[in-house]
């Protein structure tokens, strides 16, 4: 696990930076080269019309933009939740099941347990819309808390059970919603073949900022990068923070001055389930149709992983990197329907090049050091060069 | 090339390194280095730490290059042509040094523990069947049994290395560089893992070599040591050459002021002391491994008072560090109970507390391993010492703030104020529970700087960043200043160079003297032998001796190390 340590260690945030700009660049060349292959064998690809809808449209339509935080939204929850656990040593890869798991409690209780309870004053905004976010944090929570007291205590590593949980969650869905014989929360009025649970209460419905503009914007973005600063400051400013950082660097040396490293693991990891579980809640209780269909996470939790490698798993560059993730999907999307000369899929290559860019640091890192290099020499140059006409003068 | 040095040594030059001069970023690690070494000598390399001794040593073996200067070789005798002339040379990568017979023995060894002997001798370079890759096992021994004869260093070929004592590592180690043709060998500091009878096999050793015409480089800072085995002694002083001398020219002393550059400061002042109440007892303890198989103690009891330094003597891995583990409580105790009398005077059996119920009865902790046990290389330095206070009452705040010194000027006045509206109270404890208290953490720091000559731009750099010694200063500065009943100390001075080893020797010293009880764990017997009012040695996680330091001799001690027996080759 070189790789985990080594993304943990401490960095300068100029570094970071370089490291998550310059595997931008880097994956837009190699993907600028293989559009020119592309183009020698005449598969053309119109490339006025990548930029067109691929990036114009994107960034001066407010639909599009619309779009694009949309996207960005649940990225911010998986990222934030794998950069946590990678703050205490811990690579939670368990982030989609999480997100499932979260998704679906949340909407089970949001469209069957309190609407059918008959309890009315818990039908209400005040009451169900907290409590609907508290059960999508704390299912996550214990999705991400079983692999992390298995980690603490019986030292089973949390990457394969992590795996084994995502396996489990989809098989928990599909047993609750899934099958129309046995499953207790499957909606079977509905006419459509898709693996749902009922619509949530409308009251548990988050209303869109701006309805004239985008259906999909609501306040889960901003209490999204609230999430951001909080932990932010969970993470530098106060002792448990502190505590996970020290397991993080050094379990050893922190266990040998007294931390309860096992407290501190299964803790992180709950955190880390739970933040992973609100995105897969605020998907269900902002978006169209406002149930959880099995599948409706797509693949947002996995990209959880490469948000948070590309922010250098720092809480603010989650936020950039989320936005640059949100980006390109809704540029796919937009170039999907709206034109046919550009297949959508080379956004997606672009973001898995990014992906092992970032994942490759010493690539970026020799670049870094070969440009600073250079520019010392420059520099050693002018003033040689300079010096002279010094000294004439 | 350098008459006058060989007319002395009457032997041929093979190898000179001329003016190596090595920069890193700002520092100079090398300066203007000039060094002959000659056919069949033991050459011994004295310096303090970070004098650039394993620099050179590190440009003699390929990992690093010159900035200035050159190596050059006498060229037959490292196998590049039948020429009895000098050719410059650069080593790319150790790959290229080791090809010229340079072969280094590292301190810490590098064997894959669970191959045999023989495989790990000819790894890289094994003996197939012609023109098959399988490797030929009967050769391989013969080969390897063979080169052992030749060289007096018998070992059994097919034994494997993780069941070796710590010397026979060594000379698996050893017999690697000789199978792969090295003319000179480095052997850097190898007697610190090795007991007084295994150092006396490894000097044997180093003299058949000798005799054998091979050259070596022995690096130690060990003053006695190059004494007895070197011919000649070259002695580096911030990354410069300061003198070479001989055994027979000089003396421990004289030598150890060339090393330091000035004299050793006066013996210590250790005054006789009545040993004051009983601190911690150990009772019956039994403990076993992380397999749960085999008991790593066994049956100890053992008790230090206050006004005492107890020293636990023992080759390493002979249980001090589970000694020091289970009184800490990283590791559970089979059986067994542990009394202590906390600062409060109650005596508790803490056998059941957790570690930091433990510490915060008053027990201070320096961990055998700096870097991975006792300090976060990556963390800050005022992060660093809060690992000793993050779990303390933080209604001690107070407390805390009193051991601070009074001179550093608070910067915001997050003390504690004594606020009577309960609610207000509770607010802050609240507070204090959640929040990191930076004020208080740069107030201790600075203590610890001021106190202990922390040499560090500022309180919050990251602690990397500083020297082995200054990380060491404020490990042992953050676990003094809680003022704790009990000290362990866990080999306190490894990796420090003499001008830190002697402050913290000066500070255990001032620690008992003032009534703290200190158990002294070392590999270094010296070191023990110099600070402990009582000894006891550890064998095979059993105590089998113990005595006050006027009791035993040097001599029992090294004997009782090795089980009461002298180390034997067996093939």
């Amino acid at each position: 696990m070189s790789l985990q340590i080594d993304l943990i260690k401490a960095k300068s945030l100029k570094e970071s930076i370089y490291t998550a700009i310059l595997s931008i660049i880097l994956a837009i060349i190699t993907i600028l080269v293989m559009i020119t292959i592309f183009n020698f064998y005449n598969l053309t690809l119109n490339m006025d019309n990548l930029i067109e809808y691929g990036v114009r449209d994107i960034l001066s339509n407010p639909e599009n933009i619309a779009g694009m935080l949309y996207w960005t939204t649940p990225l911010i929850f998986s990222g934030l939740a794998v950069a946590i656990a990678f703050k205490a040593g811990l690579f939670n890869i368990g982030g989609q099941g999480q997100m499932m798991i979260g998704g679906l409690f949340s909407a089970i209780w949001a469209a069957e347990i309190i609407p059918k309870s008959g309890i009315n004053f818990m039908n209400t905004k005040i009451f169900l819309i907290p409590t609907t976010i508290l059960i999508g944090f704390i299912a996550g929570g214990i999705w991400g808390m079983i692999p992390g007291y298995l980690k603490a205590h019986r030292g089973a590593h949390e990457v394969i059970v992590t795996i084994m949980m995502n396996l489990l969650a989809i098989n928990v869905a599909t047993y609750l919603i899934g099958s129309n014989s046995y499953s207790p929360f499957l909606d079977k009025t509905s006419k459509d073949a898709h693996s749902q649970t009922d619509k949530i209460s409308p009251e548990a419905q988050l209303q869109p900022l701006f309805p004239e503009v985008s259906s999909r914007l609501n306040i889960s973005l901003f209490l999204g990068v609230v999430l951001i600063i909080l932990i932010y400051i969970l993470i530098t400013k106060t002792n448990f923070g502190y505590k996970m950082r020290a397991v993080g660097l050094n379990s050893i040396a922190a266990e040998s001055a007294g931390i309860d490293t096992k407290k501190i693991t299964t803790l992180t990891m709950a955190l880390s389930g739970g933040i992973a579980g609100l995105g897969g809640t605020f998907m269900v209780m902002g978006t169209y149709p406002f149930r959880y269909q099995i599948g409706m996470e797509g693949t947002l939790g996995f990209d959880g992983i490469a948000v948070s490698l590309i922010a250098q798993n720092s809480p603010f560059g989650i936020l950039i990197a989320a936005l640059f993730f949100g980006f390109l999907s809704q540029s796919a999307y937009n170039i999907d329907i709206k034109t046919e000369d550009v297949p959508p899929d080379l956004l997606y290559i672009l973001q898995a090049l990014v992906i092992i860019f970032a994942a490759t640091p010493l690539i970026s890192k020799k670049i870094i050091s070969q440009l600073v290099y250079t520019k010392n020499f420059l520099k050693k140059k002018w003033n040689q060069a300079s010096d002279p006409t010094e000294e004439k003068q | 090339m350098n008459e006058g040095n060989q007319a002395i040594n009457n032997k041929k030059v093979i190898l000179s390194l001329n003016n190596i001069s090595k920069f890193f970023s700002k520092t100079i690690a090398l300066d203007d280095v000039s060094i002959n070494i000659h056919e069949g000598e033991i050459l011994a390399i004295l310096g303090e730490n970070g004098a650039g001794k394993s620099t050179l040593m590190k440009i003699l073996c390929g990992l690093f290059k010159p900035d200035t200067g050159s190596i050059s070789i006498n060229s037959k005798w490292f196998n590049q042509g039948d020429e009895q002339d000098f050719v410059d040379i650069q080593f790319a990568n150790p790959r290229e040094s080791m090809k010229c017979g340079i072969g280094m023995v590292y301190q810490h060894f590098q064997l894959v523990n669970t191959l045999s002997v023989k495989d790990n001798i000819t790894l890289g370079i094994e003996q197939t069947y012609r023109y098959t890759p399988l490797i030929n096992a009967k050769e391989t021994t013969r080969l390897v049994k063979e080169l052992g004869d030749m060289y007096g260093l018998p070992i059994s070929p097919n034994s494997i290395v993780e069941d070796l004592p710590v010397g026979l590592k060594q000379r698996v180690e050893i017999l690697k560089q000789l199978y792969r043709n090295a003319n000179l060998l480095i052997l850097d500091e190898p007697t610190a893992v090795l007991t007084p009878t295994e150092v006396e096999e490894l000097f044997k050793t180093m003299r058949k070599l000798r005799d054998a015409g091979k050259s070596i480089i022995f690096i130690s800072h060990k003053l006695y040591e190059p004494m007895e085995i070197a011919d000649r002694i070259i002695v580096i002083r911030k990354g410069k050459v300061v003198g070479e001398t001989s055994p027979s020219q000089t003396n421990e002393s004289l030598l150890a002021e060339m090393v330091i550059g000035k004299k050793i400061l006066q013996q210590l002042d250790r005054k006789k002391m009545e040993k004051g109440q009983s601190i911690l007892k150990l009772k019956d303890i039994y403990v076993k491994d992380q397999d749960d198989k085999e008991f790593v103690l066994n049956n100890i009891n053992m008790e230090v008072f206050e006004n005492q330094i107890l020293g636990v003597a023992g080759v390493q891995g002979n249980g001090q560090t589970e000694l020091v583990e289970s009184i800490i409580g990283i590791r559970r105790l089979s059986s067994g109970e542990i009394k202590f009398t906390n600062i409060k005077n109650d005596v508790i059996d803490i056998s059941e507390l957790s570690i930091v119920e433990r510490l915060n009865q008053g027990i201070g902790y320096i961990p055998e391993d700096r870097n991975s046990k006792g300090i976060i290389l990556d963390f800050r330095l005022n992060e660093n010492v809060w690992l000793a206070f993050h779990s303390q009452d933080l209604s001690l705040t107070k407390e805390l703030n009193k051991l601070t010194d009074e001179n550093i000027q608070d910067q915001d006045s997050d003390g504690v104020a004594n606020p009577d509206n309960k609610i207000l109270k509770l607010v802050i404890n609240l507070k204090q529970k959640i929040i990191l208290p930076f004020h208080l953490m740069h107030r201790l720091t600075q203590t610890i700087i001021n106190n202990y000559d922390v040499r560090t731009p500022s309180d919050d750099t990251i602690i990397k960043n500083l020297s082995g010694g200054n990380q060491q200063k404020v490990l042992l500065g953050r676990e003094f200043i809680k003022n704790p009943r009990l000290i362990i100390a866990s080999q306190p001075t490894r990796g420090v160079d003499v001008g830190v080893m002697e402050k913290v020797h000066l500070e255990l010293i001032n620690r008992r003297n003032e009534g703290s009880c200190i158990i002294l764990v070392s590999s270094d017997l010296d070191e023990i032998l110099k600070l402990s009012d009582y000894i006891v040695v550890l064998y095979e996680g059993k105590i089998v001796g113990q005595g006050s330091i006027d009791e035993l001799s040097t001599n029992d001690i090294s004997q009782l190390m090795t089980g009461g027996k002298i180390l034997e080759v067996t093939i």
